[in-house]
């Protein structure tokens, strides 16, 4: 391979590698979260904080420095802008910017740069039982391409997620609009495989369609119609079908889980193959086994009628060594056409103050191809602050 | 624990070496509580204390507020006014000894309610307990549990953050009672 095509090659890597999305802590489970809805806007979680999951960033997150009393509260730090903006109950907002070097190598090339990866503002409005939520980014061009609303030489102007959701019940709700999938577990890696091979990441894979979550004791269900990523043009890349999960808490510290999904489109937007219906089958885990520890594991087979069936997998151990500094480490396979592809992931991440965290990653993987398996080697820093 | 010979005569004649013997529980104990909230928000609270003593006509079971976690620390000194922990340091459930039917057997497991009381926040008040005991060689293995409702304890639980938590909740035990 030339060296400017592997340098490309490298820098394209580096470019899916990145995780991108915030907020979307699995590990909770390891605190007792089996599920999202208390924290997070969206029910099967990822994305904007309620007010609860606010107040948790700083209870149970990150660090704490100061000396916590029996009156101890999370404070100012907990509320948007420090409270500095007041918000009004019917709003929930917030706004993010992450971003850091990073350095990959691959086939004796290397190339180091500095990667935006997000600067969203997200916001919900709620009226009695409706709700309406939307995100909006902007990134240089190239990023979030599957979410992106306007993109022309100066700016990529991105929407991951618009919506409009009515709760029926408290523990039922219905959403229309551009929805994370329901698909595996919502995790903060979504270049991992499990992510990728499925298209089911909270970086840009959200898709149009309508959408039903429900959660009561132990019970967490969703489902949702899939009417195609309208952000995508032209018509035929759009996808058609269903995705859905089915979750259940065994104890207050683990949680099993069976995914489905069924897309059908004219034109796969990545193989751009004609008439492609593609299925992914899977099973998840969250599990704490120990205090501290946090174990998430998925699996799925991948189906396709223009191509042989596939299989692809994930596992991460991540260790809560004091509150806030998180080791983790990784395995994940993705078996397809081409062979086995094997990958380790070795990271810490720290959350090292109200609304900010560090975050350092190691990725190894081997990448199989037609000529075997090519090792590549990625190394990302980044910051991560909200407001 | 101490158990009186009133109360373990059944056990006595079918494990007669633990009579006049001590008993305790034994460390693998599992007592907490469960509460649920919306969209499957739980808190599940584990008393890392517990004890269990016997009065002439009852079994009294135990468990300090201040040894009950919740994996929040937060979320604990929250949960330790609500209980009053203050002025109610103990958490109490009391079977009174007609009420729990004992294994005729060793080695056999022998099910049942009981009408007991529950104490909370220095309020006490009815509960059925479901049980089921085993008594064997040396000890008798219990798992018991039974629902209460915070508010029948003066206990009204505010939202917190726009989550709000059943005051209808359940408290469960597994462990092991052993002859020392």
């Amino acid at each position: 391979m030339p060296r400017r095509l592997a340098a490309l090659a490298a820098l394209l890597l580096a470019v899916l590698l990145f995780p991108r999305e915030a907020n979307a802590y699995a590990w909770t489970v390891n605190h007792g979260y089996t599920t999202c809805a208390a924290c997070h806007a969206d029910p099967s979680g990822g994305g904007l904080l309620t007010e609860y999951g606010r107040a948790q960033g700083e209870v149970f997150v990150r660090t704490p420095w100061e000396e916590r009393g029996a009156e101890w509260e999370p404070g100012a730090a907990a509320e948007f802008a420090w409270g500095a903006v007041p918000v009004p109950d019917w709003l929930l907002v917030g706004a993010v910017v992450r971003g850091g070097p990073a350095m990959s190598a691959s086939s004796g090339s290397s190339a180091v740069f500095p990667v935006p990866m997000q600067g969203d503002v997200r916001a919900q409005v709620q009226v009695g039982r409706v709700r309406g939520y939307g995100s909006l980014g902007v990134l240089p061009t190239g990023a979030a391409e599957e979410a992106r609303v306007l993109r022309n030489d100066q700016v990529n102007l991105f929407s991951r997620e618009h919506w409009i959701g009515v709760d029926l019940t408290s523990d039922l709700v219905v959403r229309a609009g551009r929805v994370a999938l329901p698909y595996g577990n919502r995790i903060l890696e979504h270049s991992a495989w499990v992510r990728t091979a499925t298209r089911t990441d909270i970086n840009a894979d959200q898709q149009h369609g309508v959408d039903v979550h429900y959660s009561r004791g132990d019970l967490r269900a969703e489902a949702m119609v899939i009417g195609g990523n309208y952000q995508l043009s032209p018509a035929e890349f759009r996808e058609q079908g269903y995705s859905a999960v089915v979750e259940y808490s065994l104890g207050p510290k683990l949680v099993l889980g069976v995914s489905s999904l069924m897309g059908k489109a004219q034109t796969d937007v990545l193989t751009l193959t004609p008439d492609t219906t593609r299925q992914a089958h899977g099973l998840q885990l969250r599990a704490s086994p120990a205090h501290g520890l946090a174990i998430l594991a998925e699996a799925s087979v991948l189906l396709s009628n223009q191509a042989e069936p596939g299989s692809v997998g994930f596992v991460q151990a991540d260790y809560e060594v004091v509150q806030g500094l998180h080791l983790m480490g990784s395995g994940e396979w993705l078996q397809q056409e081409a062979g086995t592809s094997l990958g380790a992931w070795g990271g810490a991440s720290w959350f090292l103050a109200p609304k900010t965290d560090l975050r350092v990653d190691y990725i190894h993987r081997q990448v199989a191809s037609a000529g075997g398996r090519t090792p590549t080697h990625m190394v990302l820093g980044q910051l991560h602050f909200s407001l | 624990m101490r158990l009186r010979a009133p109360h373990l005569a059944p056990l006595l004649l079918l494990a007669p070496a633990l009579a006049f013997a001590g008993w305790s529980v034994d460390g693998k104990h599992k007592v907490g509580f469960h509460a649920d909230g919306p969209a499957g928000f739980a808190i599940d609270g584990v008393a890392e204390e517990f004890t269990v003593s016997e009065t002439d006509s009852a079994l009294v079971f135990t468990v300090p507020v201040s040894a009950v976690t919740t994996g929040i620390d937060l979320r604990d000194d929250h949960m330790r006014k609500y209980a009053g922990a203050e002025q109610h340091p103990n958490v109490l459930l009391s079977i009174p000894n007609d009420q729990i039917t004992w294994p005729d057997e060793e080695n056999k497991k022998r099910t049942g309610s009981a009408q007991a009381t529950f104490t909370l926040n220095g309020v006490e008040q009815p509960v059925t307990v479901k049980y089921a005991v085993k008594t064997g060689k040396t000890g008798v293995d219990w798992v018991a549990g039974f629902a209460f409702d915070t508010s029948k304890h003066g206990i009204v639980i505010d939202e917190y953050m726009g989550v709000s938590v059943d005051p209808k909740m359940s408290a469960q035990a597994k462990f092991t009672t052993v002859n020392n």
